[in-house]
């Protein structure tokens, strides 16, 4: 009985190996796609030719083509390489930010904490909508604002995960020997704190993904983000939304673009939570709170 | 664990059925008892200054003419010109005095007769509470005989009876009063019972109307800002009619259930050229420009064939509009040898001409609440990068601070109204001369400064239309504008309905001779 | 315990202090202004000096840090202003469309909780069996569609292909809820499921359970009353993470939907510059945001003593 047990478990966690690498395969192959977009578009994505505008899926144009004519597969791919890639950048600029706001107010705490875990209350508490706004009218629009406005409202997340975590280990007795030794703060930050602290916060980044890619496409559909002349399948959506009924390929192609892309994501971000922490403890309440959760 | 989710699903579907199986068809009914039209707009909100239909409040006050509240003095004919509406006549004693002369068979629906009074009371409160409209009229006194106005003006003011027509104009009878909401008495074949402003406006039959017999009892007027939320009203019959489609769903009512009618407005997208940028200011590159821009490639494909390409500001319907002017055609061989002669070549080889190691590169500014303007430049970028220009997009909301910054942008491509009123001198004095406040791109002529001059002072209309051939031929040889397309204003109802007709200055929509067909 | 309240509440000052001015900073730095939009919306020329005194008449042509004091010195006064567009007070306008957030609101977490906790206990019992697996692929691709590709789908199957639900909204109802309240509740129950799934898990590896099992206790006896009530936590986190959002209102699926909430109400008011209107967007938000953290962290002491007020950092 034992045995079997204990064979079964191994049976499970080979599986959850199994299907990391299986997820991160798919990760590497999009990112693959999304990185050599250029290389994989059938058609100059902005070559337009208004005498084959708006027409439906064939083999010429597996995904049929846009008003102007241009070629929808090649648009698309173009448009998930925009959208991958502000995704990307935005979850490394949080995490980062986040990470290292955390950690440090944890570690010196007093009014350095306070006040900036005030501050992260107030981007909690500020509706991301105004700030897209305000900073897409900045910089003049388009998908860098987008960017910027969610990292200003999405890195309290991690500041919290880093600063309870950092909380924890300083107490340690490892964390006290190294002092003892002579290690400077930063050396202690460096050597001990931030590796024990990236499992969750990696995690969560992973898990972020995929919402952040959503959370840009929104965004963009609602003409905060990706100005016209870039291809980044939110707006793509929001430019064609009027045509669903009547060109539906022009609105359902992108949505579908955006939909692959996220469940990739997603399903990773599921395999690695899974790996560093099986029974998902991660997703309790008090360690990460995902404020942002429905709609931007 | 299996009975549960069998359980589960049916409630949920109970819980669907009973959600969907309440009310539908009794509101069926209810409409055909009380012959009752449902009208949706996208343009009646506060954000398009449209909060109520009082004609006297913020800039437009489009409402109440377009709803069939209120009528003016004098209204636009199919070409633009003016015809007497609650007026009978009009004389011009001398420049600065008019006499008007009303009809004597007017009421409004308040019960009260429409005389001189009830029409000097009712301009001397709009120009005391309209800054537009005071600056438009420069009235100085009215006084008020039985049926006859006489109006003096500050200025000789040839445009006077246009001006009377804009919307601001529909004659209420202010004894009546406006109510808080916004509700004013007016003349027209419906009279407002109750409105919410952006959300819905209920209007009911005008028993004692002056000019035929209103084919509705009641008339709803829906605010939906949305263009494919009132697509899909309209397709699921919650609507009866639709002003401000998508141009995209247009193909779903082009069949026997719907009618459609359009026609061309003086609304207008076009391109100002910035005399401040060095680029510009050379005559060859606008030139190249205004020959590389394909207009009718634009309006048929883009468009789906809804808008008319342009050559000067006004369109076709009106005297001195369409090919009255000739400017630069479509013909991107003829622009390329524009620019080989004025120096610019492409001797790099990357498809993008350069001049002393300059390359020819433009920024085209412009903004998406209109949705036809980012379809405007990315289909611009296209076509001149094909003639050796390039063309950087800058589409952003915040185009009003960027546009009076000369060192921004070299073009600017807008949508504005070139003659509300139907006469030509709005667009000159707006947008053309020095003082003008939409000037963006501070161009300057000699030559339409003096025309402008004349023209101020000159009442015949046919010497004003000539005049205003003249003035746009000027800012169309210089090339100082590109006037891409005039939007095609259309309305779709269903088939069933008759008499809702677009009109091309924009304001009639709902009239008496709205009717259900029998 | 009311000291704590007190305490929390009390924070909220310098909060909406720093938000309503930064907001008010940026939608200033964020260029043009509720008059020129007008003019952009009309399509008509306006003449400057118009534009002037219209500017004069909203005290746009002040500057930024007089406008801020103005409007400060007015909330003290109990008034948020008059919206630059419609003319009308803020603030019943703004209460007005309450009813309609608060509507969607309830019927998306209801909906949601409907959905997602007998699907989530259904998927931990039967874990790692097919319907496990269904349920968390439904799950997952619920989790992974955008909300507006949802709605859109939803509004064209359901409202034009079966025309099972009106278009607009026409009145604030159950009936015209239904489908946003539905768009909403697909994203969100996915997200729920897979955390019920998660807890109740949890719950059923500890030995209580094979203990209350041994002593022969019906499963379905262990699952209403210890499983469910030990995952409530959980429920409770995500359920207040949600309310909080939904009672922003949902800028995207409100004004797909023509649903007259607070979301579109922002929406519109930042495209209009309407600052009043915007300041009171925001600072609804932000009290909403500090409110719903302090009910949530109440909420924890009464369902498990062991987690002690105050701890927690807010």
């Amino acid at each position: 009985m034992e045995v079997a047990g204990a064979r079964k478990k191994k049976a499970w966690k080979d599986r959850r190996k199994c299907r990391l690498v299986l997820f991160l395969f798919l990760t590497f192959a999009l990112l693959f796609v999304v990185i050599f977009a250029e290389r994989f578009c059938p058609y100059d994505p902005n070559l337009q030719d208004m005498s084959r505008s708006l027409q439906p899926p064939s083999l010429a144009h597996p995904a049929g083509t846009d008003r102007f004519g241009r070629d929808m597969l090649s648009r698309i791919l173009i448009g998930l390489k925009t959208s991958v890639a502000s995704a990307l950048t935005l979850v490394v600029i949080i995490t980062v930010t986040g990470t290292a706001a955390g950690v440090i107010c944890g570690f010196c705490g007093g009014i350095l904490d306070s006040a900036v875990m005030r501050m992260a209350d107030v981007c909690l508490a500020f509706p991301g909508l105004v700030i897209a706004m305000a900073i897409a009218a900045l910089l003049n629009g388009g998908i860098t604002s987008a960017v910027i406005a969610l990292a200003a409202v999405s890195w309290p997340k991690y500041a919290r995960i880093a600063r309870s975590r950092t909380l924890t280990l300083k107490s340690a007795d490892f964390i006290a020997a190294a002092r003892l030794a002579g290690s400077s703060s930063a050396q202690i930050i460096l050597g001990h704190i931030l590796p024990n602290s990236l499992g969750p916060i990696l995690v969560t980044a992973v898990l972020d993904i995929g919402a952040m890619l959503m959370e840009l496409a929104g965004l963009s559909f609602l003409g905060l983000g990706a100005q016209p002349p870039t291809a980044e399948l939110g707006n793509m959506m929001s430019g064609g939304r009027s045509m669903l009924q009547t060109y539906p390929w022009v609105v359902i192609g992108p949505g579908i673009g955006i939909f692959i892309a996220v469940v990739i994501f997603n399903l990773l971000g599921d395999a690695v939570g899974e790996c560093l922490d099986p029974r998902g403890r991660q997703e309790k309440p008090g360690n990460y709170i995902n404020r942002k959760g429905e709609n931007p | 664990m299996k009975r549960c989710a069998k359980v589960l699903v049916l409630a949920f579907g109970l819980w669907l059925g009973v959600l969907t199986g309440c009310n539908g068809p009794e509101k069926a009914a209810a409409k055909e008892e009380k012959k009752t039209f449902v009208f949706g707009d996208t343009t009646f909100n506060p954000e398009n200054e449209e909060p109520d239909v009082n004609p006297h409040n913020t800039y437009a006050g489009w409402a109440c003419i377009r709803y069939g509240i209120g009528e003016t003095l004098f209204r636009y004919s199919d070409s633009m010109g003016m015809e007497p509406w609650l007026a009978a006549g009009y004389e011009i004693a001398d420049e600065l005095t008019w006499i008007i002369t009303l009809r004597d068979d007017v009421a409004f629906t308040s019960g009260r007769k429409m005389d001189g009074e009830a029409v000097k009371e009712c301009l001397e409160h709009l120009i005391e509470v309209h800054d537009r409209a005071r600056g438009d009229l420069m009235i100085d006194t009215i006084t008020a005989d039985g049926q006859t106005v006489t109006i003096k003006t500050q200025a000789p003011k040839p445009a006077l009876l246009n001006y009377l027509s804009d919307p601001y104009g529909c004659m209420i009878d202010m004894q009546a009063g406006i109510t808080a909401d916004g509700i004013a008495v007016g003349t027209g074949p419906y009279r407002a019972v109750s409105l919410v402003s952006g959300e819905e406006l209920k209007l009911e039959k005008n028993e004692n109307y002056w000019n035929g017999e209103p084919g509705f009892e009641e008339i709803i007027v829906r605010a939906i800002s949305d263009g494919d939320t009132l697509t899909m009203a309209l397709q699921s019959g919650e609507i009866d009619g639709a002003y401000g489609l998508p141009y995209a769903s247009y193909p779903l009512f082009q069949n026997e259930d719907y009618t459609i009618s359009g026609c061309a407005t003086s609304r207008a997208f076009f391109i100002h050229m910035n005399f401040e940028s060095p680029v510009i200011q050379e005559a060859a590159v606008r030139k190249a420009l205004a020959m590389g821009i394909d207009k009718e490639g634009f309006v048929n494909t883009l468009l789906d064939g809804n808008g008319y390409a342009a050559a000067g500001p006004y369109p076709a319907n009106v005297p001195f509009g369409g090919d009255a002017v000739k400017t630069e055609g479509y013909d991107p061989e003829g622009a390329r040898r524009v620019l080989e002669n004025a120096g610019w070549a492409d001797s790099d080889g990357d498809g993008i001409r350069e001049k002393n190691g300059k390359k020819l590169e433009i920024r085209w500014l412009t903004y998406p609440s209109r949705q036809e303007l980012p379809l405007l430049a990315e289909a611009a970028q296209a076509a001149l990068k094909d003639i050796g220009i390039a063309v950087s997009i800058q589409c952003t909301a915040d185009h009003n601070r960027l546009r009076r910054d000369p060192g921004a942008w070299d073009v600017y491509a807008s949508a504005m109204v070139t003659a509300p009123t139907g006469d030509p001198e709005y667009f000159f004095t707006t947008h053309c001369l020095d003082g003008s406040s939409a000037n963006n791109g501070r161009y300057h002529s000699d030559r339409l400064e003096e025309l402008e001059k004349e023209l101020a002072e000159t009442f015949d209309t046919a010497r004003r239309g000539e005049l205003a051939v003249l003035m746009q031929q000027a800012i169309l040889d210089d090339n100082a504008f590109i006037f891409c397309s005039h939007l095609k204003m259309s309305m779709i109802f269903r088939a069933g309905v008759t008499g809702l007709t677009a009109h091309p200055c924009d304001f009639y929509e709902i009239t008496a001779d709205l009717a259900p067909v029998d | 315990m009311r000291r704590y309240v007190i305490k929390r509440l009390l924070q909220l000052i310098p909060i909406l202090l720093v938000i309503t001015f930064l907001s008010f900073a940026m939608m200033r730095l964020a260029g043009s202004d509720a008059v020129l939009q007008k003019m952009e919306n009309t399509g008509m020329a306006l003449s400057a000096e118009v534009m002037e005194k219209a500017r004069m008449e909203l005290g746009l042509d002040k500057p930024f840090l007089t406008q801020y004091g103005v409007w400060l010195g007015k909330l003290l006064h109990g008034d948020m202003g008059t919206s630059y567009i419609s003319g009308r007070e803020v603030f019943p306008v703004f209460l007005s469309k309450l009813p309609a957030t608060l509507l969607l609101t309830a019927v998306s977490i209801a909906l949601t909780v409907v959905i997602s906790v007998p699907l989530g206990v259904l998927a931990a019992v039967k874990q790692n069996r097919f319907t496990d697996y269904l349920i968390r692929l439904c799950g997952f691709l619920g989790n992974s569609m955008p909300n507006f590709f949802t709605a859109l789908l939803f509004m064209y199957f359901f409202s034009i292909r079966l025309k099972l639900f009106p278009v607009i909204a026409v009145d604030v109802g159950i009936k015209s809820a239904a489908l946003p309240a539905l768009t909403l509740a697909v994203a969100m129950s996915a997200k729920y499921l897979r955390q019920v799934r998660i807890a109740v898990l949890d719950e059923l590896s500890k030995d209580y359970v094979a203990g209350a099992q041994a002593r022969g206790i019906p499963f379905s006896v262990i699952l209403t009353k210890s499983i469910l009530r030990a995952s409530l936590v959980t429920m409770i986190t995500l359920l207040s993470l949600s309310v909080g959002s939904l009672l922003g209102g949902t800028a995207i699926v409100e004004s797909i939907f023509l649903w007259d909430g607070v979301g579109r109400l922002a929406v519109d008011a930042i495209n209009m510059r309407d600052y009043p209107m915007i300041q009171a967007y925001v600072m609804w938000m932000a009290i909403i945001y500090v409110c719903v953290n302090l009910v949530t962290d109440l909420s924890y002491g009464f369902l498990d003593p062991r987690i002690r007020l105050g701890d927690r950092e807010g």
